[in-house]
């Protein structure tokens, strides 16, 4: 179970940052889990790394993405590619994630006709579209 | 120019710093070190680790050394950093800060114990 584990978390991080580090943070996951001689220590770690996920993709995503878009002002278009490449699975997580959750909202909101429910459906559905556009917006310009 | 990413500097990327003002550590190291430090209250995810020595390599504050000293076999993926004269610079800088917020503190009667 581990090794499934920790073959999909470091995944998620952009292409570029993991060319530097992945070989070193697998490695450190592996001696983390390694030293840990209990199943809630394992858990504990496991359960850590998802926190640390959550926590630090958006800023590596962000972090990878600005330097792109310095090395495309100075250097021009062909930069483009690189920018293309780095966008990782993290981002279609993202993306997937953001329509997902405006299906669900729409199909809540159809199956309850109620108008104060509608009336925050609609509120929220529009916002969740805003918000969605402006993710969408920041990654793919 | 990029924008100076640890002004003010992190917690993250100060224990880091702390870690490194003795000795040469590799990532794990680095990891243990701050958990022992803090009495394990910081336990740093890799993620957390990775992306902190990324932004400390990149302002300078630390620099990767050699590792044909040590002798674990795992050590040829592995890389070392220690801290660069900037970065320890950094640190006492921060260390002085955090200092003078103490005697403000115990000024004030807001510190607890009387080990500090």
């Amino acid at each position: 179970m581990s090794n499934l584990f920790r073959s999909w978390w470091i995944h998620l991080y952009p292409r570029s940052f993991r060319e530097q580090y992945e070989e070193e943070m697998l490695l450190l996951f592996r001696e983390q889990m390694r030293d840990e001689v209990e199943f809630s220590g394992k858990l504990r770690i496991q359960l850590g790394l998802l926190r640390d996920l959550v926590t630090t993709l958006p800023r590596v995503y962000s972090e990878v993405l600005s330097r792109n878009r310095r090395a495309k002002l100075v250097e021009g278009d062909g930069q483009a590619f690189r920018l293309l490449d780095d966008r990782g699975p993290g981002l279609w997580i993202y993306t997937t994630s953001t329509v997902a959750t405006l299906l669900i909202f729409q199909s809540i909101k159809s199956m309850h006709p109620c108008p104060a429910f509608a009336h925050l459906g609609i509120s929220g559905l529009m916002w969740l579209q805003i918000k969605g556009h402006e993710l969408i917006h920041f990654f793919v310009r | 120019m990029p924008k100076k990413k640890l002004h003010p500097l992190p917690n993250t990327a100060f224990q880091i710093l702390l870690a490194l003002a003795d000795e040469d550590l590799h990532g794990y190291g680095i990891m243990r070190q701050v958990e022992s430090q803090t009495q394990g209250k910081i336990r740093l995810g890799p993620g957390t680790l990775y992306s902190s020595l990324q932004s400390l390599l990149e302002e300078g504050l630390i620099a990767e050394g050699n590792h044909s000293e040590s002798m674990d076999g795992n050590d040829e993926r592995r890389r070392y950093y220690h801290l660069t004269s900037i970065g320890r610079k950094l640190a006492c800088t921060e260390a002085d800060r955090l200092a003078a917020l103490l005697r403000e503190a115990r000024k004030k009667n807001i510190l607890r114990g009387e080990y500090v």
